[in-house]
């Protein structure tokens, strides 16, 4: 086993070692890098100016993973267009060890994968691309050329001497994260996921100190070399750009003399944030403060359709994002994942959090104006290729460059609750139309409504298999007649009496005739037997019917019925007097008398009033959703549309 | 429309539903009197329904 201690070869300073199996380690005093044979220290080179760091991780820095307690013992630190980035070395207490990456407040462990069989070579992997790596696939998500920039501490093996190197960032199912490390001749392999900085649990972090650039809290001043204007660096080294406030030139902020990138923005005229650059705000349970603002668009049709972008900045969750577009509001945080791509026939979706995204759009988006910093270089007239997937509430976007390809996820936000949360003076626009991924009000109202419907429809027909079991349905009255025009004998007549028996129900009265081209009218009394109550109808019966153009026809019928409502129970005949047709042949009718009958119109007639609301709220919800879908790239058609299309 | 208002209205609908099927409600234009005297039944004729055919039009009677 070798020692906890050694003494450095160039300066006698003890070295303590914090992991055994370290190969190489740093002098503390006189910074050289010592590579470790066995017991012996060999001095390969010095360690240069390490860059500040605006982490607070540092070595000596306790933390766990997963339960197993770690210290963070060696640092690499490399130099990419963002900036520095640190993987810093951790010994576990199981004696293993892991990389902690640290880049833009993202945090992944990772550990190395013994033959993890054959990798792409250098140079090969596009950014987008799909890789099956030890039996798992991976998305290549972005393609880094990162500059060596210094060593720290112990690390497992040598490394000191390199120049640029390759990675290959990988982003697979959930948060699965792999990278491949083209630093030495034969690719190396690193698996792991992202972690959340509260996840690790970090003690003896580095203490803030007031120039340490970014904190939430803290700024950075200085002035634009432009105009003067003092400028705040809120989110420190992270910040790769800084747009001035006074005069919008866009600046270089990774430059101590902040060189100026574009003198003027004239793509288009100054937008004033409606929430003001510093303000800060709560979302959830943490405080963001919003350091950047962009105004992005696409072209459609020749029109530019803009939506604006907030950059929200915490210095343990990162970056975080602000967009509204007509008054619609999304949070946006950067997936650590990717989504799996499929499709629903010629539609490409994507599945995410055993939720389906439909595509809904994909355009080209520009940057059009920029204020404020960002941890990229920020340029009016940026471009990226980007598609958005929606899920109401939720909105998935990816935004591609030849070398990133980038996942969001959107939540729509109503303006009230981010009004609320950065305590904004003045409350903001109401939302216009329809957004993409806002969740359809009325589909919540519709579904409620079924349910109440359904509960409904089963008490309706629970009423009508009682009314129908339950009705007295009884004949009361029956008798057949005759009329004959010699007779003449229209002369009003009554009928026996009969009695109405139950409560105050319904009377049914038919009328059938054997009439053939003429008609006849009832008039039609039921009468108390005791005089009084009495209840008129008046009931034509006419039936014509013959052959034309050798097609038979006919129109009315032979017979008739009415029902006289709300008939209280007594004893009753009818008065009838009939008027015929002059012309009429001789003809037989009868009457009849059919108390309490059930009939199925009111059901029928409740059934459509029950159903209107929800047929009413349904339509509603559909209408939403064609003004959704009407702004995507997959517009509902209608069947006039698909005949135009032909 | 509210759930709760949408209920409501449901229960009142099916309350009409089942006091006009009880009761015998219905739309049919049908005219009660109340003062038809008890010699009807012995001189039919002397009845003037307020339903009464003149032609080719109704007319309503007293």
């Amino acid at each position: 086993m070798t020692e906890r201690t050694a003494a450095c070869p160039n300066c006698g300073a003890e070295i303590e070692f914090r992991w055994s199996g370290a190969v190489q380690t740093s002098c503390p005093a006189c910074r050289s890098v010592l590579v470790r044979h066995d017991i012996d220290l060999t001095r390969v080179g010095t360690v240069g100016d390490v860059p500040p760091s605006m982490s607070r991780i540092q070595l000596g820095t306790e933390g766990s993973y997963k339960g197993k307690p770690f210290v963070v013992v060696g640092r690499i630190i490399y130099e990419y267009e963002r900036g520095h980035w640190s993987e810093w070395h951790i010994r576990l207490a199981d004696g293993t060890s892991a990389w902690l990456s640290d880049a833009q407040a993202e945090y992944v462990i990772t550990r190395q994968v013994e033959n993890p069989g054959p990798l792409p070579p250098a140079g090969s992997c596009r950014a987008g691309q799909s890789l099956a790596i030890g039996g798992a696939r991976y998305s290549v998500s972005v393609v880094t050329h990162a500059l060596y920039a210094g060593v720290e501490g112990e690390l497992p093996f040598e490394y000191w001497d390199k120049l640029q190197v390759e990675f290959v960032d990988l982003k697979g199912p959930g948060e699965q994260f792999a990278t491949i490390d083209y630093s030495d001749a034969t690719p190396l392999l690193y698996t792991g996921a992202s972690i959340a900085f509260e996840e690790l649990h970090l003690t003896k972090l580095r203490e803030e100190s007031p120039d340490s650039g970014a904190r939430v809290t803290g700024v950075t001043g200085l002035n634009c070399p432009q105009c003067g204007a003092a400028i705040e660096l809120r989110s420190g080294q992270l910040a790769q750009t800084v747009a001035c406030p006074s005069c919008t030139a866009i600046l270089d902020a990774r430059d101590p003399n902040l060189a100026v990138l574009e003198k003027h923005q004239t793509l288009v005229k100054r937008v004033a944030p409606l929430i003001p650059l510093g303000t800060a705000g709560s979302l959830g349970n943490e405080s963001w403060q919003a350091i950047g603002f962009q105004v992005r668009g696409v072209v459609v049709s020749g029109v530019t359709y803009y939506w604006r972008e907030y950059l929200l900045w915490n210095e343990q969750q990162g970056f975080r994002y602000l967009t509204e577009y007509d008054g619609h509001w999304n949070d946006v945080v950067v997936l650590k994942g990717v989504p799996r791509e499929t499709s629903a026939g010629d539609r490409p979706q994507v599945e995410y959090n055993d939720t389906t995204f439909k595509h809904f759009q994909s355009a080209n988006a520009s940057t059009f104006f920029v204020l404020g910093e960002f941890p990229w270089e920020a340029r009016t007239g940026d471009q990226v290729e980007a598609d958005d997937f929606v899920a109401p509430p939720y909105m998935l976007s990816r935004e591609r460059t030849p070398d990133e390809v980038t996942w969001s996820l959107g939540t729509y936000t109503r303006p009230e609750r981010i009004a609320q949360a950065f305590k904004l003076p003045n409350a903001l626009p109401e939302p216009r139309g329809v957004f993409a991924n806002q969740p359809n009000p009325r589909l919540g109202a519709a579904r409620s409504l079924t349910t109440v419907f359904a509960f409904l429809v089963l008490g309706l027909v629970a009423l009508f298999i009682w009314r129908f079991t339950s009705a007295r349905d009884e004949p009361v009255f029956s008798q057949g007649y005759a009329y004959s025009a010699e007779t003449g004998d229209t002369a009003a007549f009554v009928t026996p009496v009969f009695a109405l028996g139950g409560g105050t129900s319904n009377v049914k009265l038919s009328i059938r005739t054997n009439l053939s081209n003429a008609w006849a009218y009832y008039n039609l009394s039921l009468l108390d037997e005791n005089g009084g109550r009495g209840y008129d109808v008046g009931r034509e019966v006419s039936y014509y019917a013959g052959v034309e153009d050798g097609e038979r026809w006919h129109e009315g019928a032979q017979s008739d019925a009415v029902v006289l409502p709300a008939v209280p129970s007594g004893r009753y005949y009818l008065r009838v007097a009939l008027d015929r047709d002059p012309g009429a042949a001789p003809f037989s009718y009868s009457l009849a008398v059919e108390r309490d009958v059930p009939r199925a119109w009111p059901f029928l007639a409740a059934l459509v009033l029950l159903a209107a609301p929800v047929v009413a709220a349904a339509l509603s919800s559909i209408n939403f959703e064609y003004s959704r879908w009407r702004e995507s790239d997959h517009p509902w058609s209608t069947s006039s549309d698909s005949d135009d299309d032909e | 429309m509210n759930k709760i208002v949408y209920l409501i209205f449901g229960l009142v609908v099916l309350a009409a539903t089942a006091g006009a099927e009880l009761r015998g409600w219905g739309p049919t234009p049908v005219t009660e009197v109340k003062d038809v005297p008890r010699t009807v039944r012995n001189n039919p004729g002397s009845y003037r329904p307020h339903y009464t055919y003149f032609g080719s039009s109704y007319r309503r009677g007293k």
